[in-house]
């Protein structure tokens, strides 16, 4: 089982969103083409709301697309997942000597945060995204973080046509 | 001539003038092993304020040693590189500092946090659960029937049970997937990891077998065309703001 966040998401449902910078798109479509078929993609009950605030439309209609899919599960943030988002973002902030801490962060919704206590709780092997963020909030788990940019280029064609 | 991106392990805690030449060493020597790519990584220079040892590594390599410092840090146990990631901060906890090392490109910052912290246990919290997977078993003469789900991921779920009369209607869908609901006692061990012990499930949904290219397709049908990258954009500014 893996976690995706909602811009990997995003990238996934339109691969030419990515801007192909860095070849992104490529690497998206070759990672749905070698995603294996037993895989179940977990979306995070707290992506859809940052789907939802960056002006995503029929965002209920996508829900029920995917909740029927054995491919798929909208995980709901419950009791459990909130404890761990907790506890991880108290261990993050930490971390964070006190005259460095940014003003507000009491008050800051940590989407990324529950996205990755979802993924810890609920046993996936890797959580996909492309914000470098989301690993403060793995640490000790054993969520393996996996950026887009990191993700394997297709082979490259060795049929190439001469230049003649 | 390739070029070279550098990896700037900063041990926060000593100066250059306290540490012990030894120790230094042998943090050099582990992050050596922790970066892996013996070939295409030099030592670069220590630098002061703290100690920063700067090791450059082929540009090109960057791909493999990223990943593998990553996977390292968040698979504590089972990465190639765990070994020296262990070492460094079981030498980091005795020495009483920490560290950190920013990767090349994107901004990353990977922490090592000395000891790596135990875990609170949580002996059992009950809470509304749904879980899925192939129905492989379904067993029990009582009012209550065991059920076995084949599961894809690392969630330990045993003790499913759902009542017989549900149970009954579930068996049709033997070997299919199925998502079932219900009551569910989760723990957590001082390791981190939670454990689903009981469920007693309440309902049952079956599950669709449809292609991911064409789930994806139908999804985005549903976006305006044109919209997505807008939305990765307002989606990156909810994260920094």
């Amino acid at each position: 089982m893996i976690v995706v966040d909602t811009n990997f998401l995003i990238f996934m449902i339109d691969p030419a969103s990515t801007q192909d910078k860095n070849g992104r798109s490529d690497r998206v479509n070759f990672f749905l083409k070698t995603l294996s078929k037993h895989t179940v993609i977990t979306v995070p009950a707290p992506s859809l709301a940052e789907f939802v605030a960056g002006r995503a439309q029929r965002v209920e209609e996508m829900v029920e697309i995917i909740r029927k899919q054995k491919g798929f599960n909208v995980q709901a943030f419950d009791e459990v997942i909130a404890i761990e988002t907790g506890e991880r973002i108290a261990q993050a902030i930490e971390k964070i000597p006190q005259d460095q801490r940014l003003p507000g962060w009491r008050v800051a919704m940590k989407y990324d945060a529950m996205i990755a206590a979802t993924a810890v709780v609920r046993g996936a092997s890797d959580l996909y995204t492309d914000d470098p963020g989301l690993g403060r909030y793995l640490e000790g788990s054993s969520v393996a973080l996996r950026m887009i940019d990191d993700l394997p280029l297709p082979p490259e064609d060795p049929q190439r046509r001469l230049q003649v | 001539m390739n070029d070279f991106l550098e990896y700037p392990f900063r041990i926060i805690g000593p100066k250059p003038d306290t540490i012990p030449m030894a120790r230094l060493a042998f943090y050099m020597a582990e992050l050596a092993k922790l970066m892996g790519s013996p070939e295409h990584v030099h030592f670069k220079e220590v630098l002061d304020k703290s100690v920063s040892i700067v090791a450059c590594a082929d540009a090109q390599q960057v791909a493999v040693i990223s990943p593998r410092i990553r996977e390292a840090a968040h698979n504590d146990n089972d990465a190639e590189a765990s070994a020296p990631w262990r070492k460094i901060n079981e030498a980091l906890a005795e020495d009483g500092w920490t560290a950190e090392l920013p990767l090349p490109k994107g901004g990353e910052i990977i922490s090592f946090p000395g000891k790596v912290r135990a875990s609170k246990a949580i002996r059992s919290v009950t809470q509304h659960t749904a879980i899925q997977g192939r129905l492989i078993r379904i067993e029990g003469a009582g009012d209550l029937v065991k059920i076995g789900l084949e599961m894809n991921g690392d969630l330990s779920a045993a003790g499913i049970s759902l009542n017989a009369t549900a149970a009954i209607e579930l068996a049709h869908r033997f070997h299919q997937f199925v998502r079932l609901s219900g009551e569910g006692k989760w723990s957590r061990n001082t390791e981190g990891k939670w454990s689903l012990d009981n469920l007693k499930a309440t309902a049952f949904e079956v599950l669709e077998d449809e292609p991911l290219d064409e789930t994806l397709s139908k999804l985005k049908n549903l976006l305006e065309p044109g919209s997505a990258q807008e939305i990765v954009k307002n989606v990156d500014e909810l994260r920094r703001a």
